[in-house]
């Protein structure tokens, strides 16, 4: 009589083991820990593909000068499903903090237009220089104050100083998102041990702070390690964008982001430098030691 | 007849001269063709844009009330790709 196997209790299934659970932004809430920008793309058509291959709720724009007297009946817009995504329009472009202000709130007025509900937050960028486009943590840090003050969720886009992120949180940011490397690098996290330092410094006490990878992220690999380091979520343009397959290197970003985000709430194996076998001692044929 | 007066404003960085006493509403009809002609996706005419007049945001309710003087700067904008 053939012996039946032993039976295994039934794993969670798939849909649960992937289930993140949402991110909390201040007033908003997003469900994917992917956050997408918009900018790059080789045509619309690509970008609005590679949105729907992300499964992200949450898009990134920018904000310019409107073309005068043009009549192209081409609007980003016809290619954003805006109903159903959050739209994060940036501060990108701006030098000082008060050009910066006056740009979020041409961000909060054009989507109050739009009924989004982006228009309570702002992604604040205000850069140093133009080569490395790195931020200004002190412009950044004076346009934090005002625009918290003037009600708006801050997700501040800092450098990897974890002084300067802790003092943008102590500003009332609603998230700090450090630079892994710059803009558009493709280098992925330059500096690990900094983003330790501030992953650990925001969250102390705190644990459901949001801290968001921002820039440089250029490859899958790339946002599993920092999910994997405890960051929230992963905001990225670029690594899409720039890929020679958009829409596959945006799955691979998507299933990145819950492998990274799984492995970390998994609890990794401990690291050290010697050897432990996988194989039991007992019982080797072999009669040879070292 | 005598001809309207014109006053200079700035538009979007560049000189524009326009009919005295025009509102932000005139403005936009006059040199924006494409956000006149665009899909009515929104409550408001205007669709996914924004006006900031001498750095202050000009709510589209207040469009056709906003009149224009000599000097302004008046700044349109709209959203588009970006990281």
């Amino acid at each position: 009589m053939p012996v039946e196997p032993p039976r295994t209790p039934a794993a969670n299934s798939l849909d649960d083991q992937l289930e993140l659970g949402p991110l909390q932004i201040g007033s908003q809430t997003i469900k994917s820990r992917l956050i997408l920008g918009s900018g790059k793309y080789d045509s619309f058509e690509t970008m609005r593909d590679s949105i729907s291959a992300s499964g992200t709720d949450c898009v990134t724009l920018a904000v310019r000068r409107e073309k005068l007297n043009d009549s192209s009946a081409r609007n980003i817009l016809d290619f954003l499903d805006y109903q159903r995504l959050t739209l994060l329009p940036n501060t990108a472009g701006c030098y000082d903090a008060v050009t910066a202000v006056r740009c979020a709130k041409m961000g909060r007025a054009i989507l109050e237009g739009l009924d989004n509900p982006g228009q309570h937050w702002v992604k604040l960028e205000v850069l140093g220089n133009s080569r490395t486009l790195l931020p200004d943590p002190f412009e950044l840090l004076k346009a934090t104050e005002i625009l918290v003050s003037e009600g708006f969720d801050v997700l501040c886009y800092s450098n990897d100083d974890p002084v300067v992120a802790r003092r943008l949180k102590d500003a009332g940011a609603a998230a700090v998102m450090p630079a892994g490397s710059p803009i558009g690098s493709g280098l992925g996290i330059a500096n690990q041990n900094n983003q330790k330092i501030i992953l650990a410094e925001l969250k102390r006490d705190d644990p459901n702070y949001p801290v968001i990878l921002d820039a440089g992220v250029g490859t899958a690999s790339d946002a599993v390690i920092a999910m994997e380091l405890g960051f929230d979520a992963v905001l990225l343009n670029s690594a899409v964008a720039h890929a020679e397959d958009p829409m596959k290197m945006s799955a691979a970003m998507r299933l990145a982001v819950i492998a990274g985000k799984l492995a970390f709430k998994a609890g990794r194996m401990p690291q050290a430098a010697y050897g432990s076998a996988s194989s039991p001692e007992l019982g080797v044929i072999s009669s040879r030691k070292s | 007849m005598a001809e309207p007066e014109k006053i200079a404003i700035a538009v979007n960085g560049n000189e524009q001269i326009v009919v005295a006493g025009c509102s932000v509403e005139d403005l936009l009809l006059e040199l924006f063709p494409k956000i006149q002609r665009s899909e009515n996706k929104s409550s408001n005419q205007f669709g996914a844009i924004a006006v900031e007049l001498n750095s202050e945001i000009v709510p589209h309710s207040q469009f056709s009330q906003s009149v224009l003087k000599s000097g302004d700067s008046v700044e349109v904008v709209t959203l588009v790709g970006g990281g």
